[in-house]
């Protein structure tokens, strides 16, 4: 029987901060099958970025289980969760979180880089995934001399490039102006529909939501079906 | 690793260029830490291969040699030792140190510092005809070998090497004067070549024939030393004991490497406490790679978060950090080595005229620098680094992915836990440092009080964080009013870990500062005090070649009735100091008169009067000794000391153990009658000269000046009381020198420490400056936290300095060196100095501050 990329069966996660205890998913259980594009919309502190670090193996449950293609993550090595996110995971963050020392090119290379990928094919893939999101002459632009729209293209190369299973954006548009969100929300729906990766997003507007194959929502912690 | 290496460029390298301000302030204080360990390192042992050198070049192929310290041996015993079969060669050799000059026929008294004064060299009788099977030596010019038979027979002729030859600018035929027990002129009849003994104390040697050398030093029928060369294959061990047997009382017969072992020995302490203060620097240098590194991992959290969720492992993390502290250490250990080289030169001038004034003569003017010193400052470069960059890198390492990429800015919060933690370990430290301290009285041995110093500096370290936060804590409370003080404190309780560290590297300079100021300034008291109470006599007089440290230069005890008969003059006292055997070392036995020194003089007794005392020992033909030797030797009142002479053993008594600070080894002290009796010594090392009540001291100097040989030195008792200070000032330049720099190192770590902390506050000065703070608000805030943070290192400092000083008078400097120093507490002088580091801070904190008010707002508020 083959298994759903990612499942999420009775998750719970809590945070400690100073002295108050802050949970941030309650009993959630949770399945995203290879091509869909789910949005998970709610409120800011909902839990919509706790929801997806735990899918991407950046965080652990506090109590439940995460799986990824059948295997439990919390079973696994530091090696081991390091692996799923080198190979099968691409994230997008609101805030871009591009290395500010190195150049478009670089960013978009890292993740190969860490693959021990050789170098020309590292310099053919980024080279083609600057092009694909049309920033083809701006690879030897450093962060801060990109816009923001520019950025995040940017960080969806970096986050397409090694060619992920699944893909994680978190607000990707929440520090975006209207034109360049919808620039990016197409971008990474056509990259999704050529690539046939997995999109899970987080979002707390409506654009996104008509790019959806599948709606969920979170408030207050608990999953539940959207319209 | 390659993964790694193009990080390190992609990352670190291009972050590092960024800062270039910080960049220079840690690989310069890296570069100072291991420039001052290997200047050490490597003047202490280019001291210590001097004198090996010279002890192996002078010894040549000599297998063994037979001696009896400063009494000699009967030159009749050469005979003896060549008549035995197991001996093939048998040498004679006097040597002596005496001052030499280019003859100037004007028969001026000799003058410590003055440019007519000559140079010291190393002066050794030889059997010329019959030493070549020993050592070798060659002329510079070529002679034929009647010419040189002539030279060689010439009794007013001497040989010296090239390097006299070059400081005395002399030449072949030219006319010298040396210094021994009385002037004496002769003629250079030869420069030897560069090679062999000739290279010995940097070539500062003169040679000259056996029976002229005694007629020089007035060793008439005796030598220092009998070197042998064994018939092959021969069984050295056992010869030696063979030879021992056959010797008479006093004379003892070992390797020649056994004297390069004394030497060593005498000047481990010195060296060693030299050295700790090195590793002081290089520990500074340590605190501040540990606090550029710990800044790095604290600003590029998000960076780190990014790497992990784009799949780096924790150990890849460690590697990134760790290569990067590396290269830190790598470039830091280049510059070190570098300025070490030079720093070497510096500090060899230092401890080898410390040395002179304390030790043993010994010349040498350059470094030995070699690759294995290359290597040896790269490899403590590069471990300090790796040990004090693993710990931030392991910190990078357990960063969760999450916590970068949520908490990108923020307080680092520090738990009560932690708190407790470090302030139980810091009093847990602080007892195990006392009970250190007991176990080094307890056992007699400095190691661990050396180790309780290290447990107190722990200490200081420990209590670090929690002084950062309660400090922080305290003064918002106080000047909370003040908005600018409210902020520097703010900004210090804001990144307490790293302010701890930069505070503790900072404290710990403070704390070996003030415990080296106590120490030193205690140690300047009590020989001040001690000078004031024992040294009573209106002149003091010597031959000049006493002035050269290990000489054995003496005069007739003649001298004694000439000067008594000078008007003016009360009483002469002689003093007579000879080398002898004993318990496998060396020690210094002295002959005073008594009689005098009992009427006259005054020795401070660790218990009993002088008068009483003295009087009993020369009565009784009892010895008293110095603190040092008691406490080396573990002999106290009352115990029986059986010395090795001439005719057999001699049992002496202790009197009583007085106080002295002249050497760190000690002496036993026998009336002269005692010495001249069974030691069959009767010549004068120094005299100690009294006056009448109504003399007039000025035509005194005069009446004695007529009556002394030019090469005898008098000296006025104020004379020798600055003397005694110039030689104190002299002895610890050095350390001032070495602290100096460690509070330099201290003070870079400030300064970085306080750029660190301005670049992850960027928003919070924008956001200040959008609410109305101007730029000297900012500048006065910045240098606030600058100076809270140098004021709470010099109490964390003071108090540990304190503990340290303690520590050094009363155990390290008690079981190295064996004197008893009274603590005694500078005020003034420590509160200027302080002050002054308080002051460094703030100086320290001014281009940092001003880079913070040069932030602009706009920026400072848009910066992702």
């Amino acid at each position: 029987m083959a298994h759903p990329l990612v499942e999420l069966k009775e998750v719970s996660k809590t945070y400690v901060a100073g002295d108050v205890l802050i949970h941030a998913l309650k009993d959630v259980n949770f399945r995203a099958e290879q091509g869909e594009f789910i949005t998970v919309s709610g409120p800011s502190g909902s839990g919509k970025s706790t929801f997806l670090h735990l899918m991407g193996a950046v965080d652990a449950p506090s109590s439940g289980e995460v799986f990824f293609d059948g295997r439990e993550i919390s079973l696994l090595s530091d090696e081991g969760l390091s692996e799923i996110r080198r190979k099968e995971v691409g994230f997008i963050h609101q805030f871009f979180h591009l290395m500010p020392t190195m150049t478009a090119y670089e960013n978009v290379a890292l993740p190969l880089l860490l693959q021990g990928r050789k170098r020309a094919e590292i310099k053919e893939m980024a080279e083609n995934a600057l092009a694909r999101v049309g920033l083809e002459n701006r690879m030897r632009s450093f962060p801060r001399q990109l816009s923001g729209g520019e950025m995040q293209r940017v960080a969806v190369a970096r986050a397409v490039i090694h060619k992920p299973r699944l893909i994680l954006a978190d607000e990707p548009t929440g520090n975006l102006d209207s034109e360049n969100s919808q620039n990016v929300l197409e971008l990474v729906s056509e990259l999704h529909q050529e690539d046939g990766f997995t999109v899970v997003m987080a979002t707390h507007d409506q654009m996104p939501i008509r790019y959806a194959t599948r709606k969920v929502g979170i408030t207050d912690g608990r999953l539940e079906a959207a319209g | 690793m390659s993964l790694t290496f193009s990080l390190l460029r992609l990352l670190a390298w291009r972050r590092l260029k960024e800062e270039p301000f910080r960049l220079a302030l840690t690989l310069v204080g890296v570069a100072l830490g291991v420039a001052v360990f290997i200047a050490v390192k490597m003047a202490n042992e280019t001291s210590i291969r001097a004198f090996e050198n010279s002890l192996v070049a002078i010894s040549g192929k000599t297998q063994l040699e037979v001696s009896a310290g400063g009494v000699g041996v009967d030159e009749n015993l050469i005979l003896r030792l060549r008549a035995m079969r197991e001996v093939k060669r048998a040498a004679p050799i006097i040597q002596h140190h005496v001052w030499m000059r280019k003859a100037d026929g004007s028969g001026a008294r000799w003058r410590r510092g003055a440019p007519s004064q000559g140079r010291a060299v190393l002066a050794l009788g030889l059997d010329l005809l019959g030493d070549n099977d020993f050592r070798g030596y060659e002329f510079e010019n070529k002679y034929s070998r009647e010419e040189i038979l002539s030279r060689i027979a010439d009794p007013q002729g001497l040989f010296i090497a090239r390097g006299v030859a070059d400081a005395l600018g002399v030449g072949v035929d030219d006319f010298v004067e040396i210094e021994a027990a009385r002037r004496m002129r002769f003629r250079v009849r030869g420069v030897l070549k560069p090679e062999g003994m000739a290279k010995s104390m940097d070539g500062r040697l003169l040679v000259m024939d056996i029976g002229v050398a005694q007629e020089v030093f007035e060793r008439f029928g005796r030598l220092d030393r009998i070197d042998l060369i064994l018939e092959d294959g021969s069984e050295i061990e056992s010869i030696r004991e063979k030879i021992q047997r056959f010797l008479p009382p006093g004379a003892i017969v070992g390797r020649p490497a056994r004297r390069g072992r004394d030497v060593e020995k005498m000047l481990a302490s010195f060296q060693l406490n030299l050295t700790v203060l090195s590793v002081i620097a290089l520990l500074v240098g340590c605190f501040l790679i540990y606090n550029t590194m710990s800044a790095s991992v604290l600003r590029r959290r998000g960076e780190i978060a990014t790497l992990r969720s784009l799949g780096m492992t924790a150990r890849g993390i460690v590697f990134l950090y760790g290569a990067e502290a590396l290269c830190i250490g790598l470039a830091g250990s280049s510059l070190g080595v570098a300025m070490g080289a030079f720093m070497a030169q510096g500090a060899l001038s230092f401890i080898s005229q410390t040395i002179r004034n304390l030790y043993a003569f010994l010349e040498v003017r350059h470094v030995l620098f070699g690759m294995r010193e290359l290597l040896w400052g790269f490899g403590v470069g590069l471990a300090v680094a790796l040990v004090s960059g693993i710990f931030p890198a392991i910190a990078a390492s357990r960063q969760s992915p999450r916590q970068g990429i949520v908490e990108r800015q923020g307080k680092v919060e520090v738990r009560p836990k932690v708190i407790a933690v470090l302030i139980a370990g810091a009093l847990i430290t602080a007892l195990f440092a006392y009970w250190l301290n007991l176990q080094a009285l307890a056992r007699g041995t400095p190691l661990p009080g050396y180790l309780s110093a290290a447990a107190v500096i722990l200490t200081a370290a420990l209590a670090s964080l929690p002084v950062v936060l309660f400090g922080s804590i305290i003064i918002r409370r106080v000047l909370g009013g003040v908005l600018n003080a409210w902020f520097a404190a703010h900004g210090l309780g804001r990144h307490p870990h790293r302010n701890a560290v930069t505070l503790s590297s900072l404290a710990i300079a403070v704390a070996m500062l003030v415990s080296l100021i106590i120490m030193i300034e205690s140690f300047r008291a009590t020989v001040e005090i001690w000078t004031q109470q024992t040294l009573r006599a209106d002149f003091y007089a010597a031959p000049a070649s006493r002035f050269i440290k290990g000489s054995k230069a003496s005069i007739s005890e003649d001298a004694i009735q000439a000067i008594g008969g000078v008007p003016g003059v009360a009483a002469v006292g002689g003093f007579r100091a000879v080398r002898l055997p004993w318990r496998g070392e060396r020690i210094t036995l002295a002959g005073g008169d008594f009689r005098v020194e009992a009427e006259r003089g005054r020795r401070l007794f660790l218990e009993g009067d002088s008068k009483e005392t003295i009087t009993r020992a020369r009565t009784r033909g009892e010895a008293i000794i110095t603190e040092t030797f008691s406490n080396f030797y573990g002999v106290k009142k009352g115990d029986l000391l059986r010395l090795p002479a001439p005719g057999g053993e001699v049992a002496v008594r202790v009197a009583g153990v007085y106080y002295d600070y002249t050497t760190d080894g000690g002496f036993v002290v026998v009336d002269r009658a005692l010495l001249k009796k069974h030691w069959r010594d009767d010549r004068i090392s120094a005299l100690a000269i009294y006056l009448t009540e109504n003399a007039r001291p000025g035509d005194v100097r005069k009446a004695l000046e007529n009556v002394l040989d030019p090469t005898m030195v008098l000296i006025s008792n104020r004379g020798l009381k600055k003397r005694v200070s110039n030689i104190f000032d002299q002895t610890f330049a050095i350390t001032y020198a070495l602290e100096f720099i460690v509070v330099l190192v201290a003070l870079l770590g400030v300064a970085t420490g306080l750029s660190s902390n301005i670049l992850e506050r960027v928003h919070e000065i924008g956001a200040l400056r959008a609410m109305g703070l101007d730029r000297k608000g900012i500048i006065s805030a910045i240098m606030g936290e600058a100076v809270i943070l140098g004021a709470l290192s010099v109490l964390v400092g003071l108090a540990a300095g304190v503990c340290l000083a303690a520590i050094l008078i009363f155990v390290v400097n008690k079981l190295s060196f064996g004197w008893t120093i009274q603590y005694i507490f500078a005020w003034k002088g420590m509160a200027a100095y302080l002050l002054v580091v308080v002051l460094a801070s703030l100086a320290a904190s001014w281009l940092p501050a001003r880079a913070a008010a040069g932030i602009p707002v706009r920026e400072a508020l848009s910066e992702e």
